[in-house]
């Protein structure tokens, strides 16, 4: 069990949440090039430790929550909504 | 189309009476459907249009949407439940055009009236009824009066409102409301449930 | 004459104890009647009425007894209650006896005390750890020899009828959750709830106490049960205080969250009307506080396992808490002060207690000249060698220890005894510490493993923290409550203790096997004697997590809680390491056995997944419709007519086809997924998340789109419409509708932020039908007011609101049959009422209702994809939907749909396919080759993606698929594969669109 602070809602249990994917991408623009297509959409990090990522509160407020979750851990180290920059200036 | 008599979901399902065992204080929960319902969602798509938006809305309806995450304005003609960011529930009796009325304000309005159907729960053992079903505290000193929330009770997703502190709304798909209410009523059977 | 003998309890004190005399209850325990009472365990009355022998051990049929008195209990498992309610392995030493109750012995044939099973232990030398997996495994036979050896082993028997009880899930939520009810867990809970704080108290037995119960401690001067007694109602007078008894915690996890079962009516004959048996409780505490306690551990000697044979502390139990002798000449074996306590305890209950036989030598201490006074022998340095008797203890032997224990002096001695209370040491019940990944930590004061610090919000307090004294395990409590609190803001204050009166206690001896010959039981549940333990050793598999599994060491029901630190030391003496660095197994949830029925709660039957009806499902229901599954949606798959029954499905799908293509058809399109979307951006928005263009739709008109991944693969298809300025309606398919949902919402919520767009869900909102056929105009006409409905009035692909009936609808002129057709949008709660009023004004055009398998047929008939097509692997272009592509905008997939690999000529294109032969029905999911012959590997052509069986406007069965070269293949056979059936079809391929090419009936 992973309890996840939705920024609006307040700390719920994770099956409240779906898991969207990792934040720290960025879409490209549209004519960024293969290369770039290439990285967003298939290449993904696997870090031991912080992971930032997306899960949308779908039983709750549908809001994209940020979760700077710690993949060793399961700690949930900070959330914030999808504007927030979590790991400049959230922890 | 006020003079047309819609057709609940819980139509024919929602037998008045007594299920499950009370003990002597009688039934721990008393359960009725509030029909029909006029429900409007009221939802922005940034901060700048959603305070206009709100602006115009208390302007129309007497009250202003809540500005609180989980909480909600209004004593229930209409009451307006906060339901995501930017984004509201506008809820009353159905008496008048509410989406209408709701229509011209900025923002966009969407009649939902039919999408969803509202169990009116009370009685002592709710809040215990409600821990059966979704992982929330329920406890009389933190769901307090004007707070609501969504979350899946019994999986499914439902938005609960409550009313007094043994008085709960509960907002459910309509196409779920039947097994919904099959879960409550089972689920409150050993405290007894007065369906009226 | 038969004569009736009344049941009595030779065992029984005359005072004492927690049992209501008042309050007898007669059971069964393998037919034998016995008298219990209220108060007792199924153990407890068991030994009350002389009953020592109650299992035969898993492996070996060895006569087993009680060896515990809690969960803990490896041994005395039993099979309880009879009919639908039987359930096997249950633990007497935790059930609580009821009127009526009954129970039998297990693994045992054909009788407890005659046991032909037994012979294995002839054979015992021949079947060491891995026998049976070394021997037969691989072996042709091994199904054969499987079956017998399983029930050899015997698991008891589980009824196989429905269970008819009731479970359930509780969520809660707490600022202190205190684990355990003991002297920590209620000074732990009384601190936090004084200080304020919301607290939780769980306690496994039916009251608190622990070991509190169990013991003659005391406490201010008075019997201890007094004070437990006046803390318990302190803690029940606090409004925000919860005490649940016969509640177990088994699973800590991460954030902080405990679950436990709640045994809420376990204790009596069957639950009251609507009562529930069992609740699991998911408990989400800010801070935990784990008094679990300690489990006694045995002393591993030859003969260790025979009825007779008990824990010290158990013993003490059945005397104080529970009135039973559990012997009539006792001796105790212990390795620390326990022993003491337990002689002086027994022999104050009147049983003759012979000897303390002390593994330590120069014996002193309080303990040891109290029991002295009392007339016990006092052996030192000395151990129990051997055991005699043969379905229960009659004697032991013992013999004078060398001094570093691994051999005996001398002769050993003769002792007559029918009960052997052995102490050797406490363990710390740290499982719950375990699922949380906090590492267990050697102590080599306490001869066990106490939990080192983990993450999160729990800290541990008493026995389980390794306090050996009352007065500590108060302290602790105290301390780690107050704590708890004071970080949660709360002022916990000075902390009040009672006053204990201690002896100080001595050094413990770990002794973790004994000389002797014979059988040394380290796990009694599994049969892993210390043999098997030095086997895995010479194996190889001297690892503890490898220990575990090699021999099953503490893979029982009782986790091990007796066994696992005697069978890691043995195997760390074995490879000449400490203890501490041999470590210990991993716990993992539940930490006791959880029904399965208890943690499905009430999403059984048909609320295994919630069900979702459409606003006509009664009229369905009432009109002979056979329902399926789409997703949560009941929708109808075809409707049978009065007098048919399930045989008649292909008659009623081909009268539903005919029906709609030759006069017209109605089918529930409700679970369609519809969004409404507004924004001043919402044209823009569609360009974006379809692959063909929107600017130029204008009001009042409906266009078919499909959707793709980022990846360039097809996701979803339907049609939108545009119903106002800045206002669309969008509908996607039945399955995709939440996927869609969310796919939209990520993109505005996370990638697109500057649009001024909004969506929400209005699926529930509207109640939508499909009227297909050439007379489904004419049945409209009858309806619908204030509209025009022909062609100009409302073009194919228009969309104009109008009402039926008195109900404002919104209608489309589109079509999925390929038929003349429309959709009717009607306001979900009047949706019914519009759907009959058609089925009224249709009776005279022939009108059908038909369901999802007649729907299919006519989509295929006409070379629409659906599900089948849109697999997660195609393209548009492969899907001949390629012309659709926009070129003059930026799309969702855009810029991966022009891969190589996506755009490449060899990939399969999609056709029509028919059987050659006219007849055979090429199954979906068949795979497409040129050479049925051919051996495999074969070169793959493609597959068959959807198949109607039967096509009532044809006259053959027909497919749709993809195959190599697509069109280009028109007019050339190929075979379609499903080998797991042995099938091989030649087909024939063709254009995907079998009626109507040019489309002529969607003008009626
Ligand atoms: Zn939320």
């Amino acid at each position: 069990m992973i309890r996840i602070t939705c920024p609006y809602c307040g700390p719920r249990d994770h099956q409240e949440f779906a898991y969207v994917g990792d934040a720290t991408l960025t879409r490209p623009s549209d004519d960024a090039g293969a290369d770039a297509w290439y990285d967003f959409v298939y290449l993904r990090d696997n870090p031991r430790g912080p992971h930032l990522e997306y899960w949308q509160h779908v039983h709750g407020c549908r809001a994209f929550v940020k979760v700077l979750r710690d993949t060793l851990t399961h700690e949930v180290l900070a959330t914030g909504t999808a504007a927030d920059d979590l790991v400049a200036g959230g922890r | 189309m006020a003079e047309l008599a819609r057709c609940s979901a819980l139509a024919g399902v929602l037998e008045p009476g007594l299920h499950g065992r009370p003990d002597f204080r009688g039934p721990g929960i008393v359960l009725a459907e509030r029909h029909p319902m006029s429900l409007v969602e009221i939802a922005a798509a940034s901060d700048e249009v959603s305070g206009a938006m709100c602006e115009e809305v208390a302007g129309i309806l007497g009250i202003r949407p809540p500005a609180e995450p989980g909480t909600a304005t209004g004593t229930g003609r209409p009451r307006i439940l906060w339901t995501g960011p930017w984004r509201w529930l506008v809820v009353e009796p159905e008496s008048r055009d509410l989406a209408g009325m709701l229509e011209p304000a900025a923002g966009a309005s969407r009649d939902l009236s039919h999408a969803r159907t509202v169990l009116r729960l009370g009685g002592r053992d709710v809040r215990r009824l409600f821990m059966k079903g979704a992982p929330l505290d329920w406890h009389p000193s933190v769901f307090v009066p004007g707070c609501c929330a969504q979350t899946a009770m019994f999986h499914q997703s439902v938005l609960v409102d409550c009313r007094q502190p043994e008085v709960f709304d509960l907002f459910v798909a309509r196409g779920y409301a039947r097994d919904l209410l099959e879960r409550v009523i089972d689920a409150g059977a050993e405290y007894g449930v007065q369906v009226s | 004459m038969l004569k009736l003998q009344k049941p009595s309890q030779p065992f029984r004190l005359e005072e004492g104890g927690e049992i209501d005399r008042l309050a007898p209850l007669a059971f069964r325990f393998d037919n034998r009647r016995c008298i219990g009472y209220r108060g007792d365990t199924l153990a407890s009355a068991l030994l009350a009425n002389g009953v020592r022998l109650v299992g035969r051990s898993f492996k070996y049929h060895r006569p087993r007894g009680i060896y515990t008195d809690g969960s803990d209990e490896p041994n005395a498992l039993v099979e309880l209650r009879t009919g639908d309610r039987r359930e096997p392995n249950t633990r007497a030493t935790t059930i609580e006896l009821f009127a009526g109750l009954e129970a039998r012995s297990q693994n045992r044939w054909p009788n407890l005390q005659t046991d032909i099973m037994q012979v294995t232990s002839l054979f015992a030398p021949i079947i060491p750890a891995g026998f049976y997996y070394k021997t037969f495994m691989g072996m042709p036979g091994w199904r054969f020899y499987e079956h017998f050896i399983r029930r050899a082993a015997g698991l008891g028997r589980p009824t196989a009828d429905p269970d008819p009880d009731r479970y359930d899930r509780m969520h809660a939520f707490c600022d202190v959750l205190v684990v355990g009810a003991g002297p920590a867990g209620l000074a732990a809970a009384l601190a936090a709830g004084r200080a304020g704080a919301r607290v939780m108290l769980l306690e496994e037995s039916d009251a608190p106490g622990g070991r509190l119960r169990a013991d003659r401690e005391r406490l201010d001067g008075a019997p201890a049960r007094e004070w437990v007694t006046r803390t318990v109602d302190e803690l029940d007078a606090m409004p925000d205080v919860t005490v649940l008894t016969r509640t177990t915690g088994f699973g800590h996890y991460d954030g902080t969250v405990i679950s436990a079962l709640e045994r809420v009516a376990d204790h009596k004959p069957v639950p009251d009307p609507f009562e529930v048996r069992q609740r699991v409780w998911h408990i989400r505490a800010r801070r935990v506080v784990l008094a679990t306690g300690a489990s006694e551990r045995p002393l591993v000697f030859a003969g260790n396992d025979r009825p007779g044979v008990m824990l010290a502390g158990a013993a003490r139990s059945y005397v104080n808490r529970f009135a039973v002798r559990p012997g009539s000449r006792a001796a105790v074996f212990a390795n620390n002060d326990d022993g003491y306590r337990t002689a002086i305890d027994l022999a104050r209950a009147g049983i003759e207690v012979r000897t303390v036989i002390d593994c330590r030598a120069g014996g002193q201490g309080a303990g040891r000249e109290q029991a002295a006074a009392l007339g016990i022998e006092c052996l030192d340095a000395t151990a129990v060698t051997a055991t005699h008797g043969h379905l229960g203890l009659t004697g032991i032997e013992t013999a004078q220890l060398s001094a570093d224990g691994r051999g005996i002096i001398g002769q050993p001695r003769l002792h007559s005894v029918d009960l052997l209370a052995v102490a050797g040491g406490w363990s710390p019940n740290i499982q719950l510490h375990g699922h949380i990944g906090a590492a267990p930590v050697y102590d080599a004061e306490l001869a066990g493993f106490v939990a080192g610090s983990g993450p999160g919000a729990s800290r541990s307090a008493g026995a389980v923290n390794g306090a050996w004294s009352l007065g500590e395990c108060l302290r602790q409590g105290s301390d780690a409550g107050g704590e708890a609190a004071r970080l949660l803001g709360f002022n916990p204050g000075a902390p009040e203790l009672p006053v204990t009166e201690e002896a100080p206690v001595g050094p413990i001896r770990p002794m973790w096997r004994l000389p002797g010959r014979g059988k040394k039981f380290v796990d009694l549940q599994d049969d892993v004697t210390v043999d098997d333990i030095e086997l895995a050793h010479r194996e190889g598999y001297q690892s503890v997590e490898h220990l575990k599994r090699y021999t099953t060491l503490g893979m029982g029901t009782d986790q091990g809680r007796t066994s696992s630190v005697n069978g890691l030391a043995i195997m760390a003496e074995e490879r000449g390491i400490a203890v501490a660095e041999a470590g210990i197994t991993r716990s993992r949830p539940p930490v006791v056995p959880v029904a399965l029925g208890a943690i499905a709660a009430g999403d059984v039957g048909m609320h295994f997944a919630p069900t979702r009806r459409t606003p006509m499902h009664d009229w369905h229901e009432a009109n002979g419709a056979v329902f399926d599954h789409a997703g949560h949606w009941l929708r109808p798959q075809y409707y049978l007519r009065p007098g048919e029954d399930a045989g008649d499905m292909n008659r009623a799908i081909a009268r539903e086809v005919i029906g709609t293509r030759s006069a017209v058809g109605m089918v529930d399109v409700s679970t369609l997924g519809k969004i409404d979307i507004q924004g001043r951006d919402a044209a823009e928005f569609l360009n974006r998340v379809y692959i063909n263009g929107w600017s130029t739709l204008p009001v009042g008109r409906a266009r078919y789109g499909l959707m793709q991944r980022e990846d360039g693969i097809v996701f979803d298809d339907g049609t939108t419409s545009r119903v106002g300025e800045h206002r669309y309606f969008m509908t996607t398919t039945t399955a995709n509708a939440g996927m869609v949902m969310a796919h939209l919402e990520e993109y505005l919520g996370v990638h697109w932020r500057d649009l001024d767009v909004t969506l929400a869900s209005v699926t529930e909102q509207w109640g939508t039908l499909a009227l297909a056929g050439p007379r489904s105009r004419d049945v409209l006409a009858r309806v619908v007011d204030g509209l025009d409905v022909s062609d100009e009035g409302l073009p194919y692909m228009g969309v104009r609101d109008a009402s039926i009936a008195g109900v404002a609808v919104r209608l489309f002129r589109i079509s999925f049959s390929g038929e003349l057709a429309y959709e009717v949008a009607a306001p979900a709660d009047h949706a019914a009422r519009v759907w009959e009023v058609l089925v009224d004004a249709g009776a005279g055009h022939g009108l059908i209702p038909y369901g999802t398998e007649a729907m299919g047929i006519m989509r295929i008939e006409k070379g629409h994809v659906a599900g089948g097509e849109l697999d997660g692997r195609t393209t548009a272009v492969d899907l001949g939907l390629g012309r659709m592509v926009s070129r003059r905008k930026f799309h969702i997939g855009h810029a991966m749909a022009g891969r190589d690999g996506l755009t490449a000529a060899s990939r399969p294109g999609f056709v029509g396919l028919v059987p050659v032969d006219s007849v055979s029905r090429p199954r979906a999911g068949s795979i497409l080759v040129a050479d049925p012959q051919a051996r495999p590997p074969v070169d793959k052509l493609g597959h068959v993606s959807s198949s109607a069986w039967l096509s009532p406007s044809l006259p053959h069965p027909i497919a749709l698929g993809f195959v190599k070269g697509g069109r280009e293949r028109i007019g050339s056979t190929v075979w379609a594969m499903f080998p797991m059936r042995n099938e091989a079809i030649e087909v024939r391929v063709v254009d995907p669109v079998f009626l109507d090419p040019d489309g002529e009936r969607l003008h009626g």
